[in-house]
């Protein structure tokens, strides 16, 4: 059943993302000549110069908007798909509460992912258009990431891997972080759910990063005198750990989220 | 079978009372075949059940036999057909004879009246059927 | 607690009580039990808490307490894949097309017949390949009638089936619910429009606010005791 739902979910999401993909690696391209124009004027003409400066505007619009894709089409679907009028049949299949967040959460992870790439991907492309000395700055760069990886000796496969399994639990993390404001929104008000939805995740995001800052002026210190309190050869290890705590915290807040999510679904849907 | 039922009778009784008048006009002659209690259902847009009851008080009655698997029949035998047919036209005649003499007729009176009023109707046939 | 498990019951209810606003219950203390082969008519004023009660079967609204068993399984997974729920409104995505529909209904019901459906949608001149979003309202009712009866349910709730459709169409629903009929299934229909699906009813019941059951029996039996229809009845019932 899972496939099933995840088939159906990532058609409704990927329909216009080719579109936009292609656009922004479109735009990517010819931001990065645009760039390299301004950086390198051939012919030194102004008008030639302006317009590619004009041009910019849209390339990073077209990226900014790009990367929003995500968060509003996930938000559309699930509003769609389950608090809408399609929600009596999305709630009538026969199929377990948890397959139907799991999908919604599989298929927006994929979602999210799919558009970093392509972010990255379009500013990679810029990069490579506005260098005119392409291969020597590619050299720089590698040359950059080889002295880390040779100071970190083999944590750095470990320092990856974290990295990216933070990447992808923030992310989830998010994602789950803005189901649990649509449903929360949705159960607590009849007619104004869109609005509630949307309201509540600033209002609750907004506390979240007043928190997270309060609490990174304060702790941040104390975490870097522990670190540096490590013997010397120790501190890539606490590192290493302390990527780990951050892992696990954040992978126990993501199961909090599903499990609210989990509970107002089971308990307290009521479609009109 | 153009089924017409009133609400405030059993449906029951009026799906048996339209199949009887079929048998005894000749519309199902003796030993034919009787559309299903489905079909039925379905033209008459009505319970199957209830078109079920019906038959069990036509198969009581005698009106209809069941062949198994076969289907339902209408019976052969001419006696049950004979009495059901002056059982009904015994109750239009009760009907008749109860509202006419509402109206002050005697019952000779009546008589009188059904046969000018089928003569004239003849004639009127008659001419039409000149033309 | 599945002591009062019996196979012959479609549906059992016990003590079932929903509010929507603190203090209001919409059903209170709600006890039923629906044998198979039935068609029932839940035949009541509007809001008195016929859908309330249908939504609960399906699964799309939580009871404050009680219980609804449906052949002997609670409300989840199991007993939706034999429910087949009708609701008032439209409840598909309007981008799809319609053959995409029952594509998606073939998936997710094990017990769907593609080749009924196909045949009642050919029977309504409908095209499988329009836009749902195109249909006029009735057709989509239609669309939506044909996808629940072309399941092989256990249980069917068609929520005001008739309501709100020309005469003709009316006369299309009532003919398929009752081609439709199995010994092994129940259909509940709720309505205000009694008139018309009174001689499709096995069973009615009379509801009033609350949930309350004013009168319950056999239509047939009824006309016989009383020599009235129940379109009459309900009016009697709902005079005061």
């Amino acid at each position: 059943m899972l496939k099933k739902l995840l088939k159906y979910d990532l058609r409704y999401m990927f329909k216009l993302w080719w579109i936009g993909a292609v656009t922004v690696i479109g735009l990517a391209i010819i931001g990065g000549f645009c760039i390299n124009n301004i950086m390198h004027p051939e012919s030194y003409n102004t008008f030639f110069v302006v317009f590619s400066g004009i041009f910019l505007i849209p390339t990073v619009l077209g990226i900014s908007a790009f990367s929003m894709y995500p968060l509003i089409v996930s938000f559309i679907r699930m509003y769609k798909n389950f608090f809408s009028d399609e929600g009596y049949l999305t709630f009538t299949l026969p199929v377990k509460l948890t397959t139907l967040i799991n999908s919604k959460l599989i298929s927006t992870v994929i979602l999210n992912i799919s558009s970093y790439f392509v972010v990255l991907l379009s500013i990679f492309l810029m990069i490579i258009g506005a260098s005119n000395n392409f291969l020597e700055d590619i050299g720089e760069i590698s040359y950059f990431f080889k002295d880390i990886f040779e100071y970190c000796g083999i944590y750095s496969l470990f320092y990856i891997v974290e990295i990216i399994a933070i990447l992808i639990l923030a992310t989830v993390f998010s994602i789950l972080f803005t189901f649990c404001c649509i449903t929360f929104g949705c159960i607590i008000t009849k007619k104004a759910k869109v609005i509630a939805s949307i309201g509540i995740y600033y209002a609750v995001n907004s506390v979240v990063s007043f928190l997270s800052q309060i609490f990174i002026t304060f702790v941040s210190p104390g975490i870097v005198a522990c670190i540096n309190d490590f013997p010397e050869g120790n501190t890539k290890l606490s590192v290493l750990l302390f990527g780990l705590v951050a892992i696990t915290f954040i992978a126990i807040f993501c199961g909090l989220l599903y499990l609210l999510q989990y509970y107002m679904l089971e308990r307290k849907l009521n479609l009109a | 079978m153009a089924w017409r039922f009133s609400q405030d009778r059993p449906v029951f009784i009026q799906i048996g009372e339209q199949i009887k008048k079929a048998v005894v006009s000749g519309e199902y002659p003796p030993g034919a075949k009787i559309p299903t209690v489905r079909q039925i259902a379905l033209d008459a847009a009505v319970n199957p059940n209830t078109v079920q009851h019906a038959f069990s008080v036509l198969e009581t009655e005698g009106i209809i036999i069941s062949k198994g698997t076969l289907g339902k029949f209408v019976t052969e035998d001419k006696e049950i057909l004979k009495a059901c047919r002056n059982k009904m036209a015994m109750r239009l005649t009760e009907e008749f004879l109860f509202n006419i003499k509402e109206l002050g007729f005697s019952p000779d009176e009546a008589l009188t009246l059904i046969y000018t009023t089928n003569n004239s109707n003849n004639t009127t046939k008659e001419d039409t059927a000149d033309e | 607690m599945n002591n009062f498990l019996n196979e012959f019951n479609v549906l059992e209810c016990r003590n079932l009580t929903k509010s929507y606003k603190k203090g209001i219950p919409v059903l209170w203390n709600l006890n039923l039990d629906i044998p198979k082969g039935k068609i029932i008519g839940l035949l009541g004023p509007n809001g008195c808490g016929k859908s309330t009660f249908i939504k609960l079967i399906a699964g799309i609204l939580q009871p404050d307490s009680g219980e609804i068993l449906l052949c002997g399984n609670p409300i989840g997974e199991k007993s939706k894949a034999l429910v087949s729920y009708l609701p008032e409104r439209p409840y598909f995505n309007g981008g799809m097309k319609v053959f995409e529909l029952l594509n998606y209904f073939g998936e997710f019901y094990a017990d769907f017949d593609r080749e009924r459906a196909n045949g009642l949608l050919a029977d309504l001149a409908i095209d499988p390949k329009a836009k749902l979003k195109t249909l006029s309202k009735g057709t989509k009712e239609k669309v939506q009638l044909v996808l629940v009866m072309s399941r092989d349910a256990k249980l069917y709730l068609l929520d005001e089936p008739i309501a709100g459709v020309d005469p003709v169409a009316r006369e299309y629903i009532l003919s398929t619910i009752v081609s439709n009929y199995n010994p092994e299934a129940s259909v509940i229909i709720t309505t205000h429009l009694i008139t018309d699906i009174e001689q499709v009813l096995d069973d009615f019941m009379f509801v009033s606010f609350g949930g309350r059951i004013l009168a319950s029996g056999n239509a047939e039996e009824v006309r016989n005791e009383t020599g009235k229809s129940l379109d009459q009845l309900f009016k009697e019932v709902f005079r005061c």
